[in-house]
């Protein structure tokens, strides 16, 4: 597995935009980080259009979520604030190598467990907004530690966000707003840790 | 391509001329979107808010309000004449900030000198194309100049609202790259159109 230094030089390129979505892969191993890597997420899908549209002016809206049939329904805040154990939402990972704008779910769910092909799901966490006002510059950042607890090793070539929010039907449901593949596949040994971060940014 | 894009649209209709349409790409979401983001995400129940003029003061907003009930969280569908929130236009210069909370200097509603009139906020659906997989959704709105003397137009913003007893809070703010004037019984209409691509 390849080691990087490509955090803090990747830091120049939020300049200039108006929102932006990065993604930070890291790996431990015994509480050593063996590889790490940013890229600029390409990959918010077109329910994250349909919430917009919903949250902006009231609408009700056909959510594309796994039960069937979709719903209308108004959407409340958006919560990704899940605990351990819960692979409903938050930040996902799978094993798929496909997306595309009309994705409501990962390609292929690695799930929650500590069995063969499973890793054991953390609780995600949150780093408050910073705003520096020389810069105009803002961000946030959320992630989620997944541990491989199935004693053979699990690859992990796609990550994601399923946001949950409340509705009008009184019902919460779990919306998929952002899909992205890896470019490298990151194959997890036993007892490795790998952890994903998302980071919102603007500039105004 | 960036993944997330916001373009400015600004249709201007005059008597007499030519109707003149404007795009450009908005660089300017501001610091409380961002907190609107986060403390949605962590379902936070209580932080603080400064609202937008017209409306003044902060405010406590709730991201866990879920628990007890539906609630806005991020709304901009004013109705007529309603220049509290929405899509606001004003007569300000400055360059926005990160830490704006207001429109520099808002034109308010009304038919009198120096004001134009607000029409509704209209939303518009998600367009996906499937095939280069981009989309958008937009939402615009309506200002007519009903005074007798020509009006200025420099910048605009997006005021949205949030919460039961809602906060009215500042999302976007942008200066036009061409100052707008309407002649008397002339219109702008102000289009946000909010692009992704996958």
């Amino acid at each position: 597995m390849q080691k990087s230094s490509y955090i803090r030089g990747k830091s120049n390129k939020m300049k200039g935009h108006t929102l932006k979505v990065y993604c930070l892969i890291e790996v431990k191993d015994k509480g050593k980080v063996i590889y790490s890597k940013q890229f600029e997420s390409h990959s918010f899908v077109a329910q994250w259009l349909d919430l917009l549209y919903g949250m902006f002016g009231q609408n009700s809206l056909s959510i594309l979520n796994n039960n069937s049939p979709a719903q209308a329904v108004f959407v409340s805040p958006l919560d990704m604030n899940v605990g351990s154990g819960n692979q409903s939402y938050g930040i996902q990972v799978g094993s798929g190598t496909t997306k595309s704008i009309n994705d409501t779910a990962l390609d292929s769910l690695i799930p929650n467990g500590n069995s063969a092909g499973q890793l054991a799901y953390g609780a995600m966490s949150f780093t408050s907004p910073t705003i520096n006002t020389t810069t105009n510059q803002g961000n946030f950042s959320v992630s989620r530690s997944f541990t491989n607890n199935s004693g053979g090793s699990v690859t992990v070539s796609e990550v994601g966000i399923v946001l949950r929010t409340y509705a009008s039907d009184g019902n919460f449901h779990y919306i998929f707003i952002i899909h992205d593949i890896l470019s490298s596949p990151i194959t997890l040994a036993n007892s490795q840790v790998l952890t994903v971060t998302y980071i919102f940014s603007i500039q105004t | 391509m960036d993944s997330f894009k916001i373009f400015v649209i600004v249709k201007v209709k005059n008597p007499k001329q030519r109707t003149k349409v404007y795009r450009f790409k908005s660089r300017s979401f501001v610091g409380n979107f961002l907190n609107v983001l986060f403390n949605s995400f962590q379902q936070n129940d209580s932080f603080s808010l400064t609202q937008a003029y017209p409306s003044s003061g902060s405010c406590q907003a709730n991201a866990n309000e879920s628990a007890t009930g539906y609630y806005p969280w991020i709304t901009v569908n004013a109705g007529n004449a309603d220049d509290s929130y929405g899509i606001q236009v004003g007569s300000g210069t400055t360059p926005p900030t990160i830490s704006d909370i207001t429109i520099e200097s808002l034109i308010p509603n009304g038919n009198s000198a120096g004001q134009l009139a607000y029409g509704a906020m209209t939303t518009i659906p998600p367009v996906i194309n499937s095939s280069n997989n981009t989309g958008y959704t937009q939402i615009q709105r309506v200002f007519i100049n009903q005074s007798s003397a020509s009006i200025t137009i420099t910048e605009v913003a997006v005021v949205a609202k949030f919460g039961g007893i809602p906060c009215k809070y500042l999302i976007i703010h942008d200066l036009l790259p061409t100052p707008v004037t309407l002649q008397p019984n002339g219109s702008v209409t102000i289009t946000y159109q909010f692009n992704i691509a996958t």
